[in-house]
């Protein structure tokens, strides 16, 4: 059954793989995040004069008091990051519920890619059959000539 | 009397037709015309065509040549027609009749007989044929042979006509021998398509080797022929051993001789390459090929050209899929070759395959440095920047600068390349200005000539020097040295360090700081080190010093030459070697007084251009730097404005989002990041090593050594066709 030529098809599986591992990666890494951030400040309620605590206050915050966590987490919390939150509690809460469909965003991408990585090795297969069956059609045209 | 012609002709053919027979007549003849409705088969065609039947009727002898003329040239073809209305009407009978036959009975036609035996004679053919077709067939056309076991003949026989002398034979076997005509046809085509390539191949390496016979002289004697050609010097031994072979194979009796000859002409250049190498020889062929034994920048381009490209690519990620595409067009190399792919994209990019595959893996490299992965930065051994503001200022500032030298510090340099906390910060090019400095100083190396050498040295070089003064002097503090109020605690901090740029633009300058530096920066010493000032102006004096030896040594010492050979009697010299000024073509012994003038102003154009040149290119070198920020900024945005929308969709359908969305994002950045910046990269780092590098010293006034090869004749041959 056919979906799709052989160009379209290795082009999709390569896509696919590249897509199941990177999606995975970033799915470990979100959800790793989400627990780290949870774990390792509990900012209290005193840090609330601000109305807005976003992501540059976290920032700054953060660090106090605690010298093991800080800047890691910024390679990946712009991404998660909430606009607005109340104060820092609120934050970090709906910080941790976004990395956490974040990160289970990735893994359903990561299983459709899968599928699709299935799909496009089956029209991959399909493909080379054919055109390996067109060949041996014109060598035996060939060969009969010559007998 | 009114005589007169018929025929038929092609229906497209009859406005022309009939315009050209009213001109060339003069309106003397009359044509009627009627269409045939049903369409005819063309015989050399074999397609379907509309045929109309016309008559032309015409006075006189002359008219009738013009017609039939005009008719042969609109092939049209013309059927005898008999003037007496009795003999027309037998005529027609007649062809009524055989009309009828062929109707009724379709087996009374030509048909194409293919024979397969052992060996294709006559004898075979007409057992065979009288096998199965005695006695209705007569065979008296030769059988054409095909291959050595395969023929074919015409032959055209009236079966129903022998039917009763052959009552075997129903009519379905003929038909299927008829019907088989064509199939056979097209096989047989097909198999002499399969020779066709051999015998192409054939005629062009006769072609070949009759030309290059042309080429050689022939003897006085007229029984040889002499052949002036370049070899090289190694491969002397090889070059006998084969002519010895060749004797032999062909079986004759007089060797060939080889002498060596002098000449004054400019032999060929010739670089062994081995499959990795020759990619990269052949950039440099781009530019120029190289002069008869000149350095041959080759070698060092294998590992400059990547690492330059990578610096300008620095990505992990979009190194990773560089390296891997590479890795495949290398690891498929044999299979690949064998493909023989027509598109000339894809045969640029074989074979530049090592380069490809060694440019990805720089820009891993690279990538890894600069702590880039796809835009994001790696947090292998955890950052080395504490934040310790307290809180108001935070909430006070928008920007704030980390001072490297109080605690914010812990000291410890992050292991290998950037640490991730830049991936925040806004400066993100003083690394790249060390290392655009680091470039200038290697490749001043490579420049061979002794006032071109001090000149760059003295200045560029010192350049250098002064960042890795400064990278050592200016070190941070310990951490609990802050605040303290200790002179050379202070002298050493990073506050105190100097910019080198404005150094050196002041050095040049001949400009006195120490006023204003005592005023902006208090505590600071005005010296990197004791004797700065009085250092750089004697180096800079030194460096003016060299421009006018190398504007006026050259025209000087050629000066000198002509005097000296005036005054001698006529003994050549030979192109003597020049002392170190910029090299030009070595004199030739022709060469008189005529043109002093002419050395004088070459030699000035060369000196500005050496010295403009040495200035611009250094800050030529800051593309490197741009490059690589335009990347980075480039992979940021695709992140931020794609894969994050992906990312940030909510409940279930989110991951659906984000299985399209990935695959956008992946789709732009092979194309726009890895395809289009890596081309402009590449591009880059091809200009700088053209312009910037080679044309300091390389000259390349040579031409290839292209000895005769069959294959180079039957790739291009090849690729010509198509």
């Amino acid at each position: 059954m056919k979906v799709c030529g052989p160009k379209l098809s290795l082009c999709c599986l390569v896509l696919s793989v590249w897509g199941i591992v990177q999606l995975t990666l970033m799915g470990v890494f979100y959800y790793i995040e989400a627990v780290a951030l949870l774990e390792d400040i509990p900012l209290d309620e005193s840090h609330n004069e601000t109305t807005v605590f976003n992501i540059e206050e976290f920032k700054r915050m953060a660090q106090l008091g605690y010298s093991q966590v800080g800047i890691e987490s910024v390679t990946l919390i712009e991404d998660a990051a909430e606009e607005k939150a109340a104060n820092g509690k609120d934050f970090l809460q709906v910080t941790t519920k976004n990395y956490k469909a974040i990160a289970s965003n990735c893994w359903i991408a990561a299983t459709m890619y899968f599928v699709t990585l299935l799909i496009a090795v089956s029209q991959c297969v399909w493909a080379q059959r054919i055109q390996r069956a067109a060949q041996e059609k014109l060598e035996e045209e060939g060969c009969e000539d010559t007998k | 009397m009114c005589s007169f012609v018929a025929g038929v002709i092609l229906r497209e053919r009859i406005p022309a037709f009939e315009r050209m027979l009213w001109r060339a007549c003069r309106g003397n003849v009359f044509l009627r015309q009627a269409e045939i409705e049903s369409p005819l088969e063309d015989p050399s065609s074999s397609d379907q065509v509309y045929k109309s039947v016309f008559i032309i009727f015409f006075q006189g002898d002359q008219l009738k040549t013009r017609v039939k003329k005009i008719c042969e040239g609109f092939r049209a073809t013309l059927y005898p027609c008999p003037e007496a209305p009795a003999d027309r009407r037998e005529m027609a009978m007649g062809v009524m009749t055989r009309i009828e036959d062929l109707n009724t009975n379709p087996l009374t036609f030509n048909v194409i007989i293919v024979i397969q035996c052992c060996h294709i004679t006559s004898a075979c053919v007409a057992t065979q044929a009288d096998a199965f077709l005695h006695p209705v067939l007569t065979i008296n056309a030769h059988i054409q042979p095909l291959t050595s076991n395969i023929g074919w003949i015409w032959a055209s026989f009236d079966v129903r006509r022998h039917l009763p002398f052959y009552p075997a034979v129903s009519c379905d076997a003929f038909q299927i021998v008829l019907g088989q005509t064509q199939d056979h046809r097209h096989r047989v085509l097909v198999a002499a398509a399969k020779n066709i390539k051999n015998w192409f191949v054939k005629v062009r390496k006769i072609k070949a080797i009759y030309h290059t016979l042309n080429l050689f002289n022939l003897d006085v004697t007229q029984k040889c022929l002499i052949a002036e050609c370049w070899v090289p010097a190694l491969d002397l031994e090889t070059i006998q051993l084969a002519l010895r072979r060749g004797t032999e194979r062909s079986g004759s009796s007089v060797p060939p001789i080889l002498n060596r000859m002098e000449t004054i002409e400019a032999p060929p250049t010739y670089n062994r390459t081995n499959k990795f190498t020759s990619a990269f020889q052949h950039l440099i062929y781009a530019y120029g090929v190289a002069t008869y034994r000149e350095v041959n920048p080759a070698p060092y381009t294998i590992i400059t050209f990547p690492f330059l490209f990578a610096v300008m690519f620095g990505d992990l990620g979009h190194g990773a899929i560089m390296a891997a595409f590479g890795f495949w067009m290398c690891y498929k190399e044999k299979p690949l070759q064998a493909k023989k792919i027509d598109s000339e994209i894809w045969n640029i990019f074989f074979g530049g395959r090592y380069i490809i595959f060694l440019m990805g893996l720089f820009s891993m490299y690279t990538g890894l440095i600069y702590n880039d992965i796809f835009s994001k930065s790696l947090n292998i051994f955890g950052s080395s920047w504490r934040n310790n503001y307290n809180a108001t200022t935070l909430t006070n500032n928008t920007l704030l600068q980390l001072n490297p030298d109080s605690k914010d510090y812990t000291q410890i340099p992050y292991p290998f390349g950037v640490d991730p906390v830049w991936q925040i910060g806004m400066d993100n090019f003083h690394y790249d200005k060390f290392l655009i400095e680091y470039f200038k100083r290697r490749i001043s190396v490579y420049v061979e000539f002794v006032p071109q050498i001090i000149f760059l040295t003295l200045l560029f070089f010192y350049m250098v020097l002064l960042m890795f003064i400064k990278w050592t002097t200016y070190g941070s503090s310990g951490e609990d040295h802050f605040g303290s109020e200790d002179p050379d605690i202070i002298a050493s901090s990073g506050y105190c360090a100097p910019s080198i740029l404005i150094t050196f633009i002041n050095m040049v300058l001949f400009k006195d700081t120490t006023e204003e530096q005592l005023r902006l920066r208090p505590k600071c010493p005005t010296e990197m080190y004791r004797g700065q000032m009085a250092l750089q102006k004697v180096l800079v004096v030194i460096a003016l010093l060299c421009v006018p030896v190398m504007l006026l040594g050259k025209p000087y010492y050629v000066m000198k030459q002509q005097k000296k050979r005036e005054s001698q009697t006529h003994q050549p010299i030979e192109g003597a070697a020049e002392n170190g000024t910029a090299a030009g073509a070595p004199v030739p012994s022709g060469h008189h007084d005529d043109d002093v003038t002419e050395v004088f102003i070459h030699q000035a154009i060369h000196t500005i251009e050496y010295v403009l040149g040495s200035v611009s290119h250094t800050a030529s070198y800051l593309r490197l730097w741009a490059l690589s920020l335009a990347h980075a900024q480039l992979a940021e945005v695709a992140w931020n404005m794609l894969l994050r929308k992906g990312l940030m969709s909510t409940g279930y359908e989110g991951g659906i989002i984000l299985w399209a969305v990935f695959a956008g994002w992946a789709a732009i950045s092979v194309a726009i990041l890895v395809l289009m910046e890596g081309l402009s990269a590449f591009l880059h780092t091809l200009r700088l090593h053209w312009v910037e590098f080679q044309s300091k010293f390389y000259h390349g006034d040579g031409y290839l050594f292209q000895p005769f090869s069959f294959e180079a004749i039957l790739d291009s041959a090849g690729q010509g066709e198509e």
